[in-house]
């Protein structure tokens, strides 16, 4: 679905991304995990144009980023974006976050009262919250908002920065749950971003490990504990299995 | 944003009924009078008599200095204003070295302008004592001080300065006193009066003459520069105005320094309003009906305010509508953003008083100038809070935004603008509130306004005018902020105004 070649980002001083290349396979739940920092977000802002690589170039269904404004737009709207705290609108209710883009394109009604029905039962949100304000919310319903108005479009991909990170413990393990059956139902490209390896590992099929703005390793969890590419992922991994780490 | 515009829009229709009207096909007459008694005094006989003859008469009054009323008047804005020879051959036409009144007709010829014949009077420098002293020493002349050296002198401290005041003065008489002193020239009455001076300098038509009944001594060897006051008139409208202007002109003449001074005195000291010592006046000296059209409190009031509100809604919907995309700009492109800011800045600094004199040169009097003085007062604040509010929505929001795939005109129209509403309408409020209080200033180039009662109450030193002016002036600020909060209650999305209080 996504293929980089040689892309590298840099802002002033800081190579956030050292050139790589890196290919996503469609259907797939996609982990990126790594410490704070090594640039996980800004390889998935580099996926949907939000940002331009200084090098290289991102393929995406086979076909390079536009570089014109309006086309890049258009091709956002078959990815889903959601990022860590939902980023929603706060004067705008659940229900207009979610179908605002839909209105945007002018969907018929009919169609926008449908999807939303949809979304409301995949997500397991509250239908009557739907009026509320992000701000009248808890952090779980947000985020659940955060999913819906990102799957709206009905898109090719679904790209998600810590999506969970700032829930309580319990409300996370439930989202969890709920979204590793909605990727199961949807089985669309998606690429999580995420520091929690228990948490990759749960959602994910294939992990890309990164530090320092490069690709240490990638493949299935089992596969980085069994091989190593070198010391810094073995170390990773134990990190996070101390139960002192908790949830950060 | 577009509900505030679109309210203001449907209100212009009628704020524009309010505004001064251009005229039909009645002879008409223009009159502006300076910000003193005499000169309103004049601008209200001239006024009266116009309408006698028929005229339809308008009497800008109380306009801020004499460049105001000879432009305006150059410019065919007034059609007369009452003036003086030497302020004309002094100040207006300095430089021209014009010797007599011939030669100052012919200058004005050149600009298109007339001048009457003296009115009667002529309001210069003068020396006073009191009468009971002067008659006791025999002194009727200046050229007599210098008989009586042990005078005490004191004359007011722009006198003892001017080149043609007390050194000149001691110069050309050959004045021998050696007590004088400078000081404030209210003072100098009550020194007269307390017996700590004997001698002051005044204007000959001053209104304390009559009041602290004062002796003017004849400046019997000419030193100072005649005054006479005269008509100024337009030519243009002087042809097409022939009776009005003969009805006019029956001023040539008719004041004498005496008579003007107890005209002053009615209106200063005792406090009737000019129109109706002008209307006694001219009942008195030519049998006209003494008809004072008197405004009850309540109708110069409603006329006030919304000369008021006119200024200040035109100046300020203008400013919304050119400071809110400037903001935008601002916000958008940081060097832009930069020089506009800096632009909106130098423009506040500049001192209201000259912004509005800065105007008349391309205005003119009235409205129009006091409109846009405000007009750009009104910019700062509301580019600033523009460029402040967008700049200062979280950058997650609008990465949001974009990621969606929102273009950028609808990103701004339906994101940023309604997060950054509570911070513009915050820019327009104080954008208003200055506007009320700088719009009283408006007065001083006819534009009306409560300005007009401040003005009238420090000229004649009277409160209850000021506060007349004052008074509601505080008040509608107030409502003009009241009204705000209740537009931000309407505008600003509620889903910005609910606490984070209900999460879980
Ligand atoms: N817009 C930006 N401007 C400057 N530095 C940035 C910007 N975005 C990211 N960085 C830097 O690039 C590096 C990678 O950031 P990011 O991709 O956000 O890391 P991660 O998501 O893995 O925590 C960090 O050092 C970060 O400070
Ligand atoms: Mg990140």
């Amino acid at each position: 679905m996504f293929e980089l070649e040689g892309i590298s980002k840099r802002f002033g001083a800081t190579q956030a991304l050292r050139p790589m290349d890196l290919r996503l396979a469609p259907g797939r739940t996609t982990v990126l995990i790594g410490p704070s920092g090594c640039g996980k977000s800004t390889l998935l802002r580099l996926m949907n144009g939000l940002l331009r690589p200084d090098s290289g170039r991102v393929l995406f269904d086979g076909q390079p980023l536009p570089s014109e404004e309006a086309a890049v737009l258009a091709v956002r709207q078959r990815m889903g974006y959601a990022l860590q705290g939902g980023g929603l609108f706060p004067h705008l209710t659940a229900g207009q976050n979610v179908d605002l883009m839909a209105r945007y394109l002018r969907w018929p009604e009919a169609r926008i009262r449908a999807r939303l029905e949809a979304l409301v039962e995949l997500t397991r949100f509250p239908g009557e919250a739907l009026g509320r304000f992000p701000a009248e919310l808890s952090g779980g319903q947000r985020q659940r908002v955060g999913l819906m108005r990102a799957l709206m479009l009905e898109p090719d991909v679904l790209l998600l920065d810590e999506p969970l990170g700032a829930l309580d413990p319990m409300v996370r393990s439930e989202l969890q749950a709920d979204l590793r059956a909605i990727f199961a139902r949807l089985g669309k490209t998606v690429v999580l971003v995420t520091h929690d390896l228990a948490e990759a590992a749960f959602l994910g099929q294939h992990v890309v490990l990164l530090r320092d703005g490069g690709v240490v390793q990638e493949g299935t969890l089992a596969e980085l504990e069994a091989r190593p590419a070198e010391a810094f992922v073995t170390r990773f991994i134990q990190a996070q299995r101390r139960p002192v780490e908790g949830s950060a | 944003m577009r509900a505030l515009l679109a309210g203001v829009l449907l209100a212009l229709p009628w704020l524009t009924a309010c505004a001064p009207q251009a005229t039909g096909a009645a002879p008409e007459v223009r009159v502006g009078s300076k910000k003193f008694t005499e000169s309103v005094i004049l601008g209200e006989l001239v006024a009266r008599l116009g309408r006698e003859a028929g005229a339809r008469a308008v009497h800008r009054r109380e306009l801020g200095g004499t460049t105001v009323l000879w432009e305006a008047l150059r410019r065919g804005e007034l059609d007369v204003y009452p003036e003086y020879t030497g302020t004309l051959r002094q100040e207006l036409l300095a430089g021209r070295n014009l010797r007599d009144d011939a030669a100052l007709r012919e200058a004005l010829a050149a600009e298109g302008l007339r001048m009457s014949a003296p009115l009667g009077f002529n309001n210069t420098y003068a020396l006073g004592m009191k009468e009971a002293e002067a008659e006791r020493l025999g002194l009727r002349r200046i050229s007599q001080l210098r008989a009586h050296p042990e005078l005490r002198l004191g004359f007011s401290n722009e006198f003892m300065d001017r080149a043609d005041g007390w050194p000149a003065l001691r110069e050309r008489y050959q004045l021998p006193q050696r007590e004088v002193r400078g000081l404030d020239h209210d003072l100098a009455y009550r020194g007269l009066e307390s017996g700590a001076i004997q001698v002051t300098d005044l204007y000959s038509t001053d209104a304390e003459i009559a009041a602290y009944g004062l002796r003017v001594l004849e400046d019997d060897l000419r030193h100072f520069p005649a005054y006479d006051a005269v008509l100024l008139y337009r030519e243009e409208w002087a042809r097409r105005n022939e009776q009005v202007l003969a009805a006019i002109l029956r001023m040539e003449g008719l004041l004498s320094e005496r008579e003007m001074v107890a005209l002053n005195a009615r209106a200063r000291l005792e406090r009737v309003p000019e129109p109706q010592v002008a209307s006694e006046f001219l009942a008195r000296e030519l049998g006209l009906e003494a008809g004072v059209r008197s405004d009850s409190l309540g109708s110069r009031l409603w006329r006030r305010t919304r000369e008021h509100l006119f200024l200040v809604l035109v100046s300020l919907l203008g400013a919304v509508a050119v400071a809110v995309p400037l903001g935008v700009l601002a916000a958008k492109r940081a060097r832009v953003g930069r020089v506009v800011l800096g632009l909106a800045g130098i423009i506040q600094t500049v001192p209201s008083l000259a912004l509005l004199v800065v105007m008349i040169p391309l205005l003119g009097i009235g409205s129009r100038p006091a409109i846009v003085a405000l007009f750009l007062y009104g910019l700062l604040p509301i580019v600033r809070n523009t460029a402040a509010g967008l700049a200062g929505i979280p950058g997650d929001l609008r990465e949001s935004a974009e990621a969606l795939g929102l273009p950028p005109g609808a990103r701004l129209w339906r994101i940023e603008l309604p997060l950054a509403s509570p911070s513009i309408l915050a820019g327009i409020q104080t954008a208003a509130v200055i506007n009320v209080g700088t719009a009283t200033l408006g007065a001083l180039i006819g534009a009306g306004g409560y300005g007009q009662p401040i003005l009238t109450g420090i000229r004649l030193d009277d409160t209850g005018l000021i506060l007349e002016g004052a008074v509601p002036a505080a008040l509608l600020a107030l409502a003009v902020s009241a009204l705000f909060e209740g537009l931000e209650r309407l505008m600003v999305p509620r889903g910005l105004r609910v606490s984070q209080g209900r999460t879980a």
